[in-house]
């Protein structure tokens, strides 16, 4: 490991570990410090003499194993963690970037930002700026403020929201009112879950309003939510393709999103079943492939 | 003596004198310091206080009341002082973080894990909001911490890109800025190939260098005018694949929408654009199917009807006796 790991570590996990008098447990402290329960052990055992050169074992820190725990009984003034690094601070600022997307968390998320920064060393202090100007995490510039400002409002507030929503798994177009009971953030893309755990896209909305009525107390499990969008797994059921030359069944794609999914592979995927769906599929093909083939519509 | 042991140690002495140290008395304190000629004593204290400085540790150099030279460490300005948040912070940094820490290339996880520590937060999902990467497994977190290195340093990256269906090409560029977006990190600065701002998709660079000498010296300097904002949404029409060419798309009134963030404002149901990434209008319109249709140029149609073609073609209904 090396030498600033080591140092950064042993002045975290002094005043860590003296603020808990039970003790806390090697694997649990190796885990936070990304570094395996062995090499907290050697760690603890290369910084026993720490303190005063020469001095008597009352000016020393007593930092001390027993079992799989790690105690700390004298500090020896290692009362205070060291401020934010340049690292830290930076995975900090990437990690809180992507809130920047929402108008009414954005303020929040900046005020936080720069209370995190105040934290942090000089030189990291220093680096802020550049750092928030030229790494940069998670704007979306397709998702429309106005709807993610509505939905934001309409989350604290407590009420219901209107407007027109494009379903692509139908490829249809309707008025929607929803209870919102979350925004999730996907691969970039911002999510609306609402209280009967559907998911809308948000930047497929026309428009969208809050309305007067009440959002009914909502229980959403939005980690879940979460990893099914990750997993793309919604609506539908599972279907056999072919792709390239392996066979493979997909799971949960709703009818036009499989279509439009096998148009996007231009013809790399055959759907081998169900036959209806593939039926359509055939008919759709052949109809855009003689639309193409003629003079434009007028 | 271990040098980590000497190094905390220096710190304690530093933190815990009731005056400034001189060095004169270091020596004294420790062995470490009493034997070899001053120069030397001296170079082994000097790298030792710049390895504090790099942890961020602050030492300071001054008098005392007695007019005596010596050296203290600020406390103040070394260590977090008292921090308390909010709960509705701790559920913006606790979801911020869990999002972060499922991400593999995530870069500096080691780091924003011990920050939380020191604030105290864990990572886990608020009740109104919960975040998502996404592309996990397309890049590394050391490429995307070795360019954010090169970033603060300001020194020129030698990397291979490799473009779909084209031969990689070697690139030196300045890092001027570095972008998450859809799930995807991007690299922007100036390529010395091109000489012109581009930027790069990491996860089609091959292989990469940070320049390596005169570590304290950087290789260029970021144009005052730079920003990072505008590369960051160039709309994939426009990146740079071939000659520009202009395109006529006719889409359906009701979802019209979906496309005049990207397309502009259509003019009788039939947007007008020009773009220098044909392959990309090919995708959206296959996308929309029944709902698009291209009108021109010639040549994009002619793509469509091959593509629809083939997959009529994949899906026609078995002939009797064929398996």
């Amino acid at each position: 490991m090396s030498l600033p790991a080591d140092l950064s570590r042993f002045l975290f996990l002094v005043p860590f570990v003296a603020a808990r008098p039970e003790g806390v447990s090697v694997v649990q402290l190796a885990d936070m410090l990304s570094m395996s329960a062995d090499g907290l052990r050697r760690l603890i055992e290369r910084v026993a003499m720490v303190g005063m050169p020469d001095g008597g074992p009352d000016e020393l820190v007593e930092i001390y194993l027993e079992g799989d725990r790690v105690f700390v009984a004298l500090t020896q003034r290692f009362t205070r963690p060291p401020r934010f690094s340049v690292d830290e601070m930076t995975a900090l600022l990437l990690a809180l970037a992507p809130l920047q997307d929402l108008p009414v968390l954005r303020e929040q998320s900046k005020a936080l930002s720069d209370r995190l920064v105040a934290l942090a060393t000089t030189r990291a202090s220093e680096l802020a700026p550049a750092f928030r100007s030229r790494l940069v995490a998670g704007l979306d510039s397709d998702d429309d403020p106005h709807v993610l400002r509505t939905l934001e409002e309409a989350l604290a507030a407590k009420r219901c929201v209107s407007g027109r929503y494009y379903t692509a798994g139908r490829d249809a177009v309707s008025e929607r009112t929803l209870a919102p009971a979350g925004l999730l953030q996907v691969r970039g893309r911002w999510y609306v879950a609402d209280a009967s755990e559907k998911v809308f896209r948000v930047d497929r909305f026309e428009s969208l309003a809050l309305t007067d009525e009440a959002a009914p107390p909502a229980d959403v499990n939005l980690s879940e939510l979460r990893q099914r969008l990750e997993r793309m797994q919604f609506g539908g059921s599972a279907v056999k393709v072919r792709i390239d030359s392996e066979v493979r069944t997909i799971e949960s794609f709703a009818s036009e999103a499989l279509r439009r999914w096998i148009r996007l592979h231009r013809g790399r995927i055959e759907l081998m079943g169900p036959d209806d769906k593939r039926c359509l599929i055939a008919a759709e093909a052949a109809e855009l492939a003689q639309l193409y083939g003629s003079k434009p519509s007028a | 003596m271990d040098r980590l042991e000497r190094l905390l140690d220096l710190v304690h002495v530093l933190q815990t004198a009731r005056r400034p140290v001189p060095f004169s008395a270091l020596r004294e304190t420790f062995a470490d310091y009493g034997e070899g000629s001053h120069e030397s004593i001296r170079r082994k204290f000097e790298r030792d206080k710049a390895e504090l400085a790099r942890i961020g540790l602050v030492l300071r150099y001054e008098d005392d009341d007695e007019g005596e030279a010596g050296y203290w460490l600020d406390a103040d300005a070394s260590y977090l002082p008292d921090f308390s948040m909010s709960e509705e912070e701790r559920a913006i940094v606790a979801t911020s973080a869990r999002a972060a820490l499922a991400d593999p290339s995530f870069p500096h996880r080691r780091a924003l894990r011990l920050a939380l520590a020191k604030l105290g937060a864990e990572a886990g999902d608020a009740s109104a909001f919960t975040l998502s990467h996404g592309r996990p497994t397309a890049y590394s977190a050391a490429s995307v911490e070795a360019l954010g290195g090169a970033l603060a340093s300001r020194k020129r990256v030698r990397l291979r890109h490799r473009k779909p269906g084209h031969e990689p090409t070697e690139r030196e560029l300045d890092p001027y800025g570095l972008f998450l977006r859809a799930g995807a990190w991007y690299v922007v600065g100036f390529d010395h190939r091109s000489k012109e701002v581009r930027v790069f998709d990491l996860g089609r660079i091959e292989s990469m260098e940070v320049n390596g000498k005169k570590p304290g010296a950087p290789d260029f300097d970021v144009p005052d005018d730079f920003e990072i904002r505008p590369l960051m949404n160039t709309s994939p029409l426009r990146y740079a694949v071939h000659e520009s060419t202009a395109v006529a798309v006719r889409v359906d009134e009701e979802v019209a929408f979906l496309k005049k963030r990207d397309w502009g404002t259509p003019e009788g149901g039939v947007f007008r654009f020009s773009t220098t990434n044909l392959a990309y209008v090919i995708d959206e319109v296959l996308a929309l199917g029944r709902r698009a249709e291209l009108l021109s140029p010639a040549l994009a149609r002619d793509q469509l009807a091959a593509i629809y073609a083939e997959i009529a073609a994949a899906h026609a209904p078995a002939e009797e006796g064929t398996p």
